[in-house]
């Protein structure tokens, strides 16, 4: 695998996807660099699945390229599909296999199949590998799909809502797994989700899907340190509200608006700017994918 | 290498004990045809029901087979990953070899060379697996009807290498085209057409006919509050019956116009008849776990009692749909014959009949999930029942006892049915139904 630390693992060029009326996908460009753990959030029928299964070559684009270690998809050789770990958010789908079975048997195609690795997750995650796939749980079959993924040793692990069905304490298990994978291997994550808060516990990056474009894509310090809910001691002209501030509604003593990007303008700059008071508190994850993806025009 | 055994193990252990199944059915079915002196003043003949016979056996294993196919086509390996894709099409044309070559003997042993002894039952195991994996109408009914078709032309004096190669063509067209067939299969869409309740529900036929067995239903005392998904079950089999029909009927006009050995036609009417139930059976499989749903939405407390019902209903379906499809059929072919020569009405209506009551133990085979000791008791006391009432049907003259015989055959088939049923199936159908959220 050619590839430095400056160059995409993952490169998204204007894709667009239609289904019959509507369009999921419109002009979408991203890039995902190596090492970081992307947070793939957006609301239902947002395009999260579409874009994962795009990138496995599982979807086709009405246009558009996604680029793989800097190759287009089809131009990617064996060895290097063999590095991309994929969990799908459909079901299992072998209920007829016990799980040593189908462990084995899917690792065998994947050159850095662990087994040593595989047998301590699977021991870790308590999950029987004598029994029938069809006798476990909805969670431990999810696992299942995890262990499998991720004991190819990936350079590349995508997560079409991994932890759906999984209890609090598989979760974490989860999550510390996926964190170590990447310190250890370096591996690259992009994962969909929509429990808030496993993204705040280990992704590096959140890149938010709304209308067919990756609308937000910043660090998660950033959307941390820099977005607030901003309380103004006056109403405030609408022009002169800076892009980076939505959903202004007037209060019976001032206003109020949230600012939602990080931004170079300091609130002190802000306030003279606007020349009124502010009081600003911080968003926490959630609140602030809750304000964009119900921003209101201003 | 290290995976093609590892997915042969998988396909031959699936179906591990239908080898030994398959290998004795034929040694059996040749031992019925020199027994009954079927095609005994006729060594042409001989061989053709040989390798009628043979076809039989071919396409229950192409079709185990292919459902084999397509339970590890759904790893989305199958389109991210060229070397599992190379890897599952290798084993299951391997898989296919493995079964053809037990069934070599068979074929030696009626005189046909050993090139057309072997590779024959690979070809027809390969095409018949089409009605399962094939994804449009074409490759389900026409591939797999092709062998048919292939060895009908040896009327016009074409020879039989020669027939051996376009069977061969044809094999490796249909291997070639479920290799570039890339589609991952979803639960929805892994039976032999959408499986898929809503798409279903949004056509208008389709709500007018709900409507219809909604009151069927009601009839049976059944409360239920949503007529819309009782459809689910039955809609699906009418769909594909018309469509399997549509091609069948082409098919057997085809033969018509080329052939004018009845025996054959009404042989070869009977397997087309079982590609007709096979598709709804392979339906019924998918569908079958979709009865829990139905059933929360239909019934108020007794689930059990409504689940066994519909599953009743839907073995009920099968029963009658294929009664009316071979009917309708064997009509069609009398009403074409009667231009050559007039021949009983009664005959091909009784060998509707015949193929309706054969087919229901099919049905039970197809549903069970594990293959074990007891199915292939079943499916021995099946074989043998069949053969000789094949053997019976085509050597009378005389109609005279015909439907006795049927009846006779019949009540010993649906015997072990019902046997079955109490002893195995019902357990069974309900572990089937529990793997299924």
């Amino acid at each position: 695998m050619t590839q430095t630390t400056d160059s995409p693992v993952v490169s998204f060029d204007k894709l667009n996807k239609s289904y019959k009326d509507k369009q999921v996908l419109r002009n979408l460009q991203a890039q995902i660099m190596p090492g970081q753990i992307v947070g793939l959030v957006g609301r239902n029928g947002a395009g999260k699945t579409t874009l994962i299964e795009s990138i496995m070559g599982l979807k086709e684009l009405d246009s558009g390229s996604i680029s793989v270690w800097q190759q287009s998809l089809g131009k990617l050789s064996d060895s290097q599909k063999q590095r991309i770990g994929f969990v799908p958010q459909d079901n299992i789908g072998f209920e007829w296999m016990k799980v040593a079975d189908y462990l084995s048997y899917f690792g065998g195609f994947f050159d850095g199949w662990d087994e040593q690795y595989a047998d301590s997750l699977i021991s870790k995650w308590k999950i029987d590998k004598k029994a029938r796939i069809a006798n476990l749980s909805g969670g431990q079959q999810q696992i299942l799909q995890v262990i499998q993924a991720i004991s190819i040793q990936p350079k590349l692990l995508i997560l079409d809502e991994p932890v759906a069905h999984l209890d609090p304490n598989m979760r974490r298990q989860f999550l510390a797994e996926l964190v170590e994978l990447t310190c250890e291997l370096g591996t690259t994550i992009l994962f969909s989700t929509h429990i808030i808060s496993d993204l705040e516990r280990i992704a590096s990056h959140i890149a938010l899907l709304n209308n067919g474009c990756i609308e937000y894509f910043y660090e998660l310090e950033d959307i941390k340190q820099h977005t607030a809910h901003l309380l103004f001691d006056k109403p405030i002209e609408n022009q002169n509200l800076p892009p980076y501030l939505i959903n202004y509604t007037q209060l019976a003593n001032g206003s109020k608006a949230t600012q939602v990007r990080p931004s170079s303008t300091s609130i002190e700059e802000l306030e003279t700017k606007l020349n009124t008071n502010i009081t600003a508190t911080p968003l926490s994850l959630e609140d602030w994918y809750l304000e964009v993806t119900n921003e209101k025009h201003n | 290498m290290k995976n093609i055994t590892s997915t042969l193990y998988i396909f031959l252990k699936q179906e591990w004990i239908s080898v030994a199944v398959y290998f004795l059915a034929t040694i059996l079915f040749l031992f019925i045809i020199y027994t009954s002196g079927l095609g005994n003043d006729d060594p042409i003949g001989h061989q053709r029901i040989t390798i009628m016979m043979i076809s039989l056996l071919s396409l229950f294993i192409g079709i185990y087979l292919g459902s084999g196919f397509l339970r590890l086509k759904r790893s989305h390996l199958w389109q991210t990953l060229p070397h599992y894709r190379n890897n599952l099409v290798i084993s299951f044309v391997s898989a296919a070899a493995i079964y053809g070559t037990l069934q070599t003997t068979a074929m030696l042993y009626s005189g046909w060379s050993f090139i057309i002894a072997w590779l024959a039952p690979i070809c027809i195991t390969l095409l018949a697996a089409q009605l399962v994996i094939g994804n449009n109408l074409i490759m389900k009914v026409i591939l797999p009807a092709s062998p048919f078709i292939i060895f009908q032309l040896n009327q016009y004096n074409v020879d039989y290498q020669l027939l051996l190669v376009i069977l061969i063509l044809f094999a490796s067209l249909a291997v070639y085209l479920n290799y570039e067939n890339k589609t991952v299969l979803s639960d929805a869409t892994i039976g032999l057409m959408s499986g898929n309740m809503m798409q279903q529900l949004k056509n208008v036929r389709v709500q007018k006919f709900n409507i219809l067995i909604a009151t069927i239903f009601q009839a049976l005392g059944v409360k239920y509050r949503k007529k819309d998904l009782s459809v689910a079950f039955l809609q699906p089999n009418n769909r594909y019956g018309v469509s399997s029909s549509i091609g069948v009927t082409f098919i057997l006009l085809f033969f018509h116009l080329i052939n004018d050995n009845q025996m054959e036609l009404e042989g070869i009417s009977g397997l087309m008849l079982l590609s007709i139930l096979m598709g709804v059976l392979m339906e019924l499989k998918l569908l079958a776990p979709q009865s829990k749903s139905l059933a929360h939405v239909y019934s108020q407390e007794q689930h059990q009692d409504f689940k066994a019902r519909v599953l009743a209903m839907i073995e009920r379906h099968v029963l009658v749909q294929s009664i009316v499809y071979g009917t309708l059929i064997l009509l069609l072919n009398s009403m074409i014959e009667d231009f050559v020569e007039p021949l009983p009405l009664i005959r091909y209506v009784a060998t509707a009949a015949l193929s309706a009551i054969i087919f229901m133990p099919a049905f039970l085979c197809l549903s069970w999930v594990n293959i074990n000791f007891k199915l292939l008791a079943v499916i021995i006391c099946y074989f043998v029942t069949t053969i000789i009432s094949f053997g019976w049907f085509y050597n009378r003259d005389t109609m005279d006892i015909l439907f006795l015989q049927i009846i006779g055959t019949g009540i010993l088939l649906v015997s072990i049915r019902y046997l079955s049923k109490v002893w195995w199936r019902r357990f069974s159908m309900e572990q089937f139904m529990r793997s299924y959220p």
